[in-house]
């Protein structure tokens, strides 16, 4: 019995995973949700930039816990039309790089800075990582799925830096989350180095 | 059922596994663009609200400000919004010709999200007003599109009852008061929606390329 069982999880396996079916080759095309929710977590520049959004939030703790993550997809959409439309930014890259680097020493160091001027910085960096996925993103498609599947795996990645900082509350998590700060501090200042170079 | 009753632990289970096995081979085919769900007018219409986004965008943004701004505006979305969308989908099926909606509904959708996002506090009046013009304009929407195919009727009040079921359900899952966590999770809804919102518009200002 057992012998005629065995086989059954492999092919209830195999049946979770068919091929594709491709009806519609996505050649040029937003290629909707999937294709919009691993547009932002497939740059690690802007991953670590994501989350250290959440990270600092839990830091500076409430209301900016979750002001910043409701201010950042707002203004990062912005960034974002204006990259679509094509409207150049000057040195979004370095900027891209300067954020990861900036967010990571405000956790690293845990500067309490005011709600106002934390929104505002954020909303700044948000504009340039909007305008960087507006100009990388395919055209046609379907464009609203795409978008809500981009903007929803934003959240989330600031969602995972929110989870992280609350681990503040345990012992030892407040140097847990400052060298969370300070990794991405360094992988800022590594996309730093190379987009200057 | 007797003999089934009797059945050995064994026997139930080699029963399992070719019922599983059964339900593997015995997949449906994929019809990918076909369609012939065989649903009738009524759930096709329902459908159709579903699949699509924009609109389906629109209702979860009125509820979600709806129940912002009190219990009341909650009661009175489950029933201004489906009615309002049935009598503009009424007046769309006499249309001539397709209504051209993208730019309409995506900005609405989007000023809805944003106000919640900012958690404005409309009042009852307001809140059942914006309710109210949602509701007739995409209903107008989603009937001249009906307009073209056969059992229109039964499918627009498919689609005003999946209206109604969706509100009714929000509204009353996420009725007032709401913990703190829940209010920041409507205002981080809302700016999902009106960020997905802007995109859109970025993609319809861009035209296809």
């Amino acid at each position: 019995m057992k012998r005629f069982l065995a086989p059954l999880p492999l092919g209830l396996l195999l049946a979770l995973v068919p091929a594709a079916a491709r009806a519609h080759a996505e050649h040029g095309h937003g290629g909707g949700f999937v294709a919009g929710f691993l547009h932002p977590i497939s740059g690690p520049d802007h991953v670590v930039a994501m989350v250290a959004v959440g990270l600092w939030g839990a830091v500076l703790g409430p209301p900016a816990l979750w002001v910043l993550p409701v201010a950042f997809p707002l203004v990062m959409a912005f960034g974002g039309l204006l990259g679509l439309l094509g409207i150049p930014i000057p040195g979004v890259e370095i900027a891209i790089a300067v954020s990861g680097l900036v967010l990571g020493l405000m956790v690293l160091f845990e500067v309490k800075a005011p709600l106002g001027l934390a929104a505002l910085l954020v909303a700044a960096f948000a504009v340039f990582h909007g305008h960087a996925h507006g100009s990388e993103l395919p055209a046609g498609g379907d464009a609203l799925a795409y978008s809500l599947a981009f903007v929803i795996a934003t959240g989330l990645l600031h969602l995972v830096g929110i989870l992280l900082g609350e681990t503040r509350r345990w012992p030892g998590g407040r140097r847990f989350v400052q060298a969370a700060g300070a990794l991405v501090a360094l992988v800022g200042l590594f996309f730093l180095e190379r987009a200057l170079a | 059922m007797n003999r089934l009753g009797r059945l050995s632990r064994r026997g139930w289970r080699a029963l399992a596994a070719v019922a599983a096995m059964v339900s593997l081979v015995a997949v449906p085919p994929a019809l990918a663009h076909a369609l012939p769900a065989g649903l009738g007018a009524v759930l096709k219409g329902a459908a159709q609200l579903v699949f699509s986004p924009a609109d389906l965008l629109l209702v979860c943004g009125l509820c979600a400000l709806a129940v912002q701004n009190g219990a009341e505006p909650g009661s009175r979305l489950r029933l201004v919004l489906p009615t309002a969308w049935l009598m503009g989908g009424a007046v769309g099926l006499g249309l001539p010709a397709k209504l051209a909606t993208s730019w309409s509904s995506t900005v609405a959708f989007t000023l809805v999200g944003l106000l919640v996002a900012l958690a404005v506090p409309l009042g009852q009046r307001l809140t059942t007003a914006l309710a109210g013009v949602g509701g007739l304009v995409c209903g107008l929407a989603h009937g001249s599109a009906l307009a073209l195919h056969s059992g229109a009727p039964p499918a627009l009040a498919g689609g005003a009852i999946a209206v109604a079921l969706i509100t009714t359900t929000l509204t009353l899952a996420l009725r007032p008061p709401h913990p703190g966590w829940m209010r920041v999770g409507l205002r981080v809804v809302g700016s999902w929606i009106a960020a997905s919102g802007l995109l859109s518009l970025g993609w319809l200002l861009k035209g296809p390329s």
